[in-house]
């Protein structure tokens, strides 16, 4: 009798360790999606300042005009959502590139420069855009995290078993990287 | 701020003639001490005179009895230089580093703010501290102070006897400035003992860490190894702990050679530095005319006062004015 409740208990153990390699991988999975999302979020939170940034700007900035239409069309762009992910990413940072030169572009605008409302625009574009890096920071820790259980042995057994195929951590371009700096901007 | 040569010449000008001042009292004082004691010789010494032999006993009585009585009576006398030490010369120190600084040295952080950093979550019983400085450095308002926080437990042996023990949660300098981006979750930084000690094992046993919030993985590694994050929102705790932030803590710690433990709450930092010693005392059996006392009591005010600078308190380029 007794060999056979050794096996029973193997069983059932080997089936709670299963169980709970499962779990992880759907956990972490689940994880990552939700990091994603909150990236959307923290966008979605950057496109709504932009039309307010553009109408306060556009009346000192003469000679910016053509890029203030284009900053517009891109938003129009990416809120459409019947893009790919590729070419969100692209028109996001173009976009954000385009923002940066209308940023660097007002300290020769004394006059904006003092504007109070302008100031406050300027102040929560910083904060979005630190969100946002944070958001990606989050996304990528997920990413490890759940690329580890994939990899990681024994759950990489399980986890080509059901399927859960390695993700692609966020890289951040080479321009995005410095936009962080935006204390240069002010001259602090 | 000032260089060490700087300093020096501060000291020599402004607190060199108060710490003499002051030292020639303590000496009167000392020397109190000592007389005092060859009067407390007296008991024991008659019976030297009757029966030609020492009682020890005596002469000890006499010389603890005499010394306590002295103590008892200019108790007021040693307690003002004391704090003299203190209005005149710590006070000095922090004026000279921030004159719109204010010190007050009976005061501490208080209770309110101690458990709202959540950075101690044993129970307490006892709190006490000293050494309040407060003020507003450039666009940050800050405050800190020496903290000593226990617990103290009775209980009975197996004869029915009470025993007292103390048991010390934090001792060491408490430091609260207002956090310069706006956050609404709470994340708090802990030392890392488990990882440092067990790697990857100890992550997990992080992880299980129920009386804290979720853990949060930081891409920095340094920082990863010295410290274990706890937060309830992973996306705020990247914002809070920005990259440049994460390097600037722990620059911060190098210079404390302490383990310290900072906490995000309510628009707040609150970092906790635990220290051995206790500091801004006036020595009574030595001197107090000593540089490097004076001197490495203005390190920690520098220190503290600087963590403004540090952590980069002032960059107000966030809503948050």
């Amino acid at each position: 009798m007794a060999p056979m409740y050794i096996a029973i208990g193997g069983v059932v153990l080997l089936i709670i360790i299963v169980i709970g390699i499962y779990n992880n991988l759907v956990g972490a999975r689940n994880q990552v999606e939700n990091a994603f999302g909150s990236i959307d979020v923290m966008l979605k939170k950057r496109y709504d300042l932009i039309p307010n940034l553009v109408e306060s700007v556009k009346a000192y900035m003469k000679h910016e005009k053509d890029t203030l239409t284009s900053i517009t069309e891109l938003r129009a762009k990416a809120i459409s959502g019947n893009l790919s992910t590729e070419e969100r990413i692209d028109v996001e940072n173009k976009l954000s590139g385009m923002m940066r030169n209308v940023m660097v572009a007002v300290e020769s605008y004394p006059e904006l420069k003092a504007d109070s409302q302008f100031t406050m625009l300027q102040r929560s574009w910083n904060e979005a855009e630190e969100q946002i890096s944070a958001a990606r920071r989050a996304y990528n820790a997920a990413v490890t995290s759940y690329n580890n259980a994939c990899e990681k042995f024994p759950s990489s057994i399980f986890a080509s078993m059901f399927g859960h195929k390695r993700k692609a951590v966020f890289v951040i371009p080479e321009v995005e990287r410095q936009n962080i700096s935006a204390k240069a901007l002010f001259g602090n | 701020m000032q260089t060490p040569a700087e300093f020096r010449s501060f000291y020599d000008r402004e607190l060199l003639p108060t710490l003499q001042n002051l030292e020639s009292d303590r000496k009167k004082l000392v020397r109190g001490v000592f007389k005092w004691a060859l009067f407390g010789l007296i008991p024991g010494l008659i019976p030297l005179l009757i029966f030609g032999s020492v009682d020890f006993f005596w002469i000890g009585i006499g010389v603890a009895l005499a010394i306590g009585l002295y103590f008892l009576l200019n108790y007021k006398k040693i307690n003002e230089i004391k704090a003299r030490f203190k209005s005149e010369v710590i006070a000095k120190l922090v004026k000279s580093i921030d004159p719109s600084l204010t010190y007050n040295s009976s005061q501490c952080i208080s209770s309110n703010d101690y458990h709202k950093s959540k950075l101690y979550l044993h129970g307490i019983n006892r709190y006490k501290g000293d050494d309040l400085v407060t003020g507003v450095v450039g666009k940050t308002s800050i405050r800190f102070s020496e903290l000593l926080t226990e617990n103290e437990t009775r209980s009975r042996d197996s004869n029915g006897n009470e025993k007292k023990s103390i048991e010390t949660i934090f001792r060491g300098l408490f430091f609260v400035a207002d956090f310069n981006k706006k956050f609404i979750g709470e994340t708090i930084v802990l030392p890392d003992t488990a990882e440092s000690l067990f790697g990857s094992l100890g992550t997990m046993f992080q992880k299980w860490n129920m009386s804290r919030d979720q853990l949060v993985k930081m891409e920095d590694v340094d920082f990863e190894k010295a410290f274990a994050v706890y937060s309830n929102d992973q996306v705020e705790a990247r914002y809070i702990l920005s990259t440049s932030l994460m390097q600037r803590i722990l620059q911060f710690r190098e210079k404390t050679r302490s383990k310290i433990g900072l906490s995000f709450i309510d628009s707040e930092v609150f970092i906790a530095v635990p220290l051995k010693e206790n500091l801004f005392e006036a020595p009574f059996f030595s001197s107090m005319v000593k540089f490097d006392m004076i001197d490495g009591f203005n390190k920690y005010l520098v220190l503290f006062i600087g963590i403004v600078e540090d952590l980069n308190l002032n960059t107000r380029i966030w809503t948050k004015e």
